[in-house]
């Protein structure tokens, strides 16, 4: 009775949102333009340096799952993390939290609201990627591709909740810190570019970043390629694990810890900002 | 028509305390251009499989092997004139939003003055950033050599020219999103076109003819593609000549539509009342 009273408060929460959302199509309009032309940008540079080797369709499929894993990542940043500072700036954050719901429901809400808006894209992106730049879709293993998107899932809203109790905090100053990390994810995160192309220095950071790891996994997986960031086999102690192993276990560890800390920031940001104040103020 | 450039002067001065405000906004503002420069080169490094193998065939397309600082140069002036675009447009958007827009339309000075003051400190800081952001390019991937030199002041006055029409530009897109409330949906569609149609990334050359007829109308085509002809001794659109009667052109005929479009918008909205509403 309490979980399907819970469930419902997720499902209103996204359905008000999906609700206000469609009453501005122009919105979708230009963010669907937006990504036609980014990706019809990157076609014609992929047209110019394509080789012919037969290795691109590889590289393109690569390309493909890093932008819809970067889509999940992107939408949820924006959604969560600048969903809350929008709600904020309204002076409607702390109304909200004074309805009769959880509090952790909130941002559920707000997450199933943006996986509805994510599928859509994502679903444009393949479409486009595999119209305009002519890369035929490879799906080598559908259902570790399945296991790793819900560790990737976990993962961004992990780091989702982690950036809307920073921004509850920083106010205006988050938002730059926020597109600075969607930046900095986005040029090392390898998202339009195997791992394996990038010079050393660079492989360096990204070997830092936990999101590397996450669609590192999950596009090599789908693709059902060996992983580009930790060695194919690895000997440690007499013992030998694949690559793949080691990474799957890193990438769950990862995923479940950035859900946890991401947590705990977020409800602690907000017992802070009611006790002091300044869930309404911006 | 008398100026007052008290008014002007003092609204860029607002303006610009507020950005010194939020330094984070600062260092995106010179980061993004290289991003948007390293994003491109990886990606063909990746895709040809060898920097050099990239080079060689870039090289074939555009008649320059440098492709970091060819694609640098057109992310910088891209960011410099989504930075004026972007940020006149919101501006306008916010102070709508917060419901301080009819307040500031009601203040004693006349709309010209305040709208240029706020266009003026739009330009100076996408100016600032955009040397800023290719001085950094150049010192990081070794093109230095590249900014020492006469024909990039040369370029850099393409650049400049440019700043005019562009003020246009930004009049013209704040008006609209003063009348369609989305400036997130326009924005978006506008910054990615132009990387599409301005050849941002690549020589316009490579796009259909109908591509590039439309590229041409946009300022910025001809800023890029005429900096990039100076600095590598490529070819220009046209030839100088006509490129920058094209431009000078431009630099009355943009900032005329964006001063009929936004009069015509703040009528529309002052006869309706929505002025401070969102």
């Amino acid at each position: 009775m309490k979980a399907k009273g819970v469930i419902r408060d997720i499902v209103t929460i996204a359905k008000f949102n999906l609700k206000i959302e469609m009453r501005y199509p122009l919105s979708y309009v230009g963010a669907i333009l937006n990504l036609l032309f980014w990706i019809l940008s990157f076609a014609v540079l992929a047209m110019m340096f394509s080789t012919g080797s037969g290795y691109e369709i590889i590289v393109g499929n690569m390309i493909l799952w890093g932008i819809v894993a970067y889509l999940v990542f992107q939408i949820m940043l924006s959604e969560v993390a600048f969903g809350f500072v929008r709600l904020q700036r309204r002076g409607t954050l702390e109304q909200i939290f004074l309805a009769p719901i959880k509090e952790w429901t909130l941002p559920l809400g707000l997450v199933a609201y943006s996986l509805v808006i994510y599928f859509v894209f994502s679903l444009l992106t393949i479409a486009f990627m595999v119209v305009f730049l002519g890369i035929p879709l490879i799906i080598r293993n559908a259902l570790s591709g399945a296991f790793n998107f819900i560790l990737f899932l976990m993962m961004s809203y992990g780091f989702a909740l982690l950036f809307a109790g920073l921004m509850l905090r920083l106010k205006r100053a988050g938002w730059s810190l926020v597109n600075f990390i969607q930046f900095f994810v986005m040029i090392f995160g390898g998202v339009f570019y195997p791992f394996r192309s990038l010079p050393e220095i660079v492989l360096f950071i990204s070997r830092a970043i936990p999101f590397s790891y996450g669609l590192d996994l999950l596009r090599t997986s789908i693709v059902d390629v060996d992983p580009e960031l930790v060695p194919s086999v690895i000997n440690f102690l007499g013992f030998t694990i694949s690559g793949f192993l080691l990474e799957e276990l890193l990438v769950i560890f990862i995923s479940v810890l950035s859900l946890v800390i991401g947590y705990m920031y977020f409800i602690a940001t907000l017992n802070d900002a009611k006790r002091r104040g300044y869930l309404a103020t911006y | 028509m008398k100026w007052n450039p008290e008014p002007i002067l003092a609204i860029f001065k607002m303006r610009l305390k507020v950005y010194s405000r939020y330094p984070g906004w600062i260092i995106l503002d010179i980061i993004a251009p290289i991003i948007f420069s390293v994003i491109p080169f990886l990606f063909a490094v990746g895709i040809a499989g060898s920097l050099e193998r990239a080079a060689e065939i870039f090289g074939n397309y555009a008649g320059t092997r440098e492709f970091l600082f060819y694609i640098a140069i057109g992310s910088a002036v891209w960011g410099f004139s989504t930075g004026i675009t972007w940020d006149f447009g919101m501006w306008l958007y916010e102070e709508l939003e917060t419901g301080t827009l009819e307040q500031i339309l009601l203040t004693p000075v006349k709309v010209y003055e305040l709208l240029l003051g706020a266009i003026l400190y739009t330009s100076f800081i996408s100016t600032i950033n955009f040397f800023l952001s290719i001085t950094i390019i150049a010192i990081l991937f070794n093109c230095l050599h590249y900014v020492l030199s006469i024909d990039f002041v040369l370029a850099l006055l393409v650049v400049v020219l440019g700043i005019i029409p562009l003020m246009g530009l930004a009049l013209f897109f704040g008006a609209l999103v003063l009348k369609l409330k989305e400036p997130w949906a326009f924005f978006n569609f506008l910054t990615a076109f132009m990387v599409f149609i301005c050849g941002v990334f690549y020589p316009i050359t490579i796009l259909p003819p109908i591509a590039r007829a439309i590229a041409v109308v946009i300022p910025i085509t001809i800023a890029i593609a005429d900096a990039r002809a100076i600095i590598f001794h490529l070819n220009f659109i046209f030839n100088p000549k006509i490129d920058l009667i094209l431009l000078i052109v431009y630099a009355f005929l943009w900032p005329l539509l964006g001063m009929h479009m936004y009069k015509r918008v703040e009528k529309e909205l002052r006869q309706r009342g929505e002025i401070t509403v969102f």
